[in-house]
């Protein structure tokens, strides 16, 4: 067994969860943000005092709560879509048990992908019993679900309960305590931050965010805070710097680019950059230090929130410290629209030529 | 050598900027080169540009650009499919398309 290719492979699982957590956890996030900002500029900080109320602040004290049921599901979409990835859709339902059986054991994001991992492996192992036609039936509508979910069960539910559950507190408690003391939450802030800067949207990239998005579930909103800075600061870096430097020193198209950037940035859309970087690959080290400086200015100066935050410049209305979360995304873009001219030509071609040698073909057949 | 047809997916984790970005690359790159190249984003939005079943029939081969869960192989049955990473797929799309052609055709 290659062990470089199975990695490969299981972090494509993992993305593939992923990608299919975004617009669920977005969605849970914009729904539970917009009445809490609609209370907030009402002067009602705490929309649960009108929980059992009736009236205006009731009905967005319910619109609020679907918004909590979105992001409750995150665990139970990333366990089901991973699983899914791995074995299609007979993993599917065993993943989505495996899922919630991780929120509810407070074994969080960890669990639900190993939950996802044995669903998806028990399943494909499943399509490999052979038996004669008649019996087929039998497998595919009682045997698989049996298996998958009998293994996430015992596995997740009995075996590792107790130790997956330990590992997702303790991580959390860790965490919490960094956060709180000042010289760790900086190294937190700087690691997240430049983590985004990495790949822009590739598996690192995903990664620092999915860790953000870990503590958030918890009510823990500062890591997320860090990652949403270095998130939205990026491309907006690219975006100034199209404004502040002499626009021979740029491609037709890549100056062009810095103006959508102002709208990729704004949204939080990391993955507005790439075009830069595939440009000129040494940017990762620009990207690298203006993410890790733009969470760590906003790290210094506080920068919190107390209820789920929104990416991009929306996070700014979701933001308790305001001038930190500015400032942090002001000392990123700045660094990057100063220093990446600085160390990229933009003007013609020339980022590194990949020849036919240097590409990994993965032929099967289907 | 006939009229060479190429039919592939790409998708990413977010599906915002990769998956569109590779797989316009490699149509126009598939322009260039002749070929008639047809890729389905499999994106935020779902299947974008989907491939139909006999689009799929008359691939020579099957491109995909990504690392992740594609849906709906099942059109590509029998269909030799190469993978190959996205990031690449948007910096040299024409290396990789001459490279697939000459692994398969050959």
């Amino acid at each position: 067994m290659n062990v470089k290719k199975t990695l490969k492979e299981w972090e494509g699982y993992i993305m593939s969860g992923i990608s299919y957590m975004i617009p669920t956890i977005i969605g849970g996030a914009i729904i539970v943000g917009i009445p809490q900002l609609i209370g907030m500029a009402c002067g009602v900080d705490d929309l649960g005092k009108f929980a059992k109320a009736t009236g205006f602040f009731h009905m967005l004290y319910q619109v609020n709560q679907v918004g909590w049921i979105g992001i409750s599901l995150v665990n139970l979409v990333i366990g089901g879509f991973t699983a899914y990835a791995i074995g299609d859709k007979p993993a599917l339902g065993a993943g989505f048990i495996g899922g919630q059986l991780a929120t509810n054991n407070q074994q969080g994001f960890i669990g639900a992908v190993i939950a996802g991992f044995i669903a998806g492996y028990v399943a494909r192992w499943c399509r490999k019993i052979h038996v004669s036609d008649k019996w087929k039936s039998a497998i595919e509508l009682l045997v698989t679900p049996l298996l998958t979910t009998g293994a996430v069960a015992v596995i997740n539910g009995l075996i590792l309960n107790a130790p997956l559950a330990a590992i997702n507190t303790g991580l959390l408690a860790w965490i919490k305590g960094m956060i709180t003391s000042k010289t760790n939450g900086l190294i937190v802030a700087l690691v997240l931050g430049g983590m985004i800067g990495v790949d822009l949207g590739g598996p690192v990239n995903k990664a620092a965010w999915a860790a953000g998005n870990f503590f958030f579930l918890e009510g823990v909103y500062q890591p997320c805070l860090y990652t949403n800075i270095a998130i939205c600061a990026i491309p907006l870096g690219y975006s100034l710097m199209t404004f502040v430097w002499p626009k021979k020193r740029f491609s037709g198209n890549l100056y062009e680019l810095g103006r959508s950037n102002l709208i990729s940035g704004a949204f939080g859309i990391t993955e507005g950059a790439i075009p830069y970087f595939l440009k000129a690959p040494q940017l990762i080290f620009v990207n690298v230090i203006g993410g890790a400086l733009g969470a760590g200015a906003g790290e210094l100066m506080g920068v919190n929130s107390h209820i789920p935050p929104l990416g991009g410049l929306p996070g700014i209305l979701t933001a308790d410290n305001i001038p930190a979360y500015v400032c942090g995304i002001l000392v990123c873009a700045v660094f990057i629209a100063v220093v990446a001219p600085l160390v990229a030509n933009f003007t013609e071609d020339n980022g590194k030529k990949i020849t036919e040698d240097d590409i990994q073909l993965d032929i099967t057949t289907e | 050598m006939s009229e060479v047809n190429v039919v592939g997916v790409s998708a990413c984790p977010a599906g915002l900027a990769h998956t569109p970005m590779a797989a316009k690359a490699l149509e126009l790159a598939g322009k260039k080169l002749g070929y008639n190249v047809k890729i389905e984003q499999q994106g935020m939005m779902g299947p974008v540009h989907a491939i139909t079943q006999e689009e799929a029939d008359q691939a020579d081969f099957v491109l995909i650009a990504s690392d992740q869960k594609i849906t709906d192989m099942e059109r590509f049955k029998g269909k030799k499919v190469i993978r190959v990473n996205i990031n690449t797929c948007i910096q040299a799309p024409e290396a990789v398309l001459k490279k697939c052609v000459s692994a398969v055709m050959n």
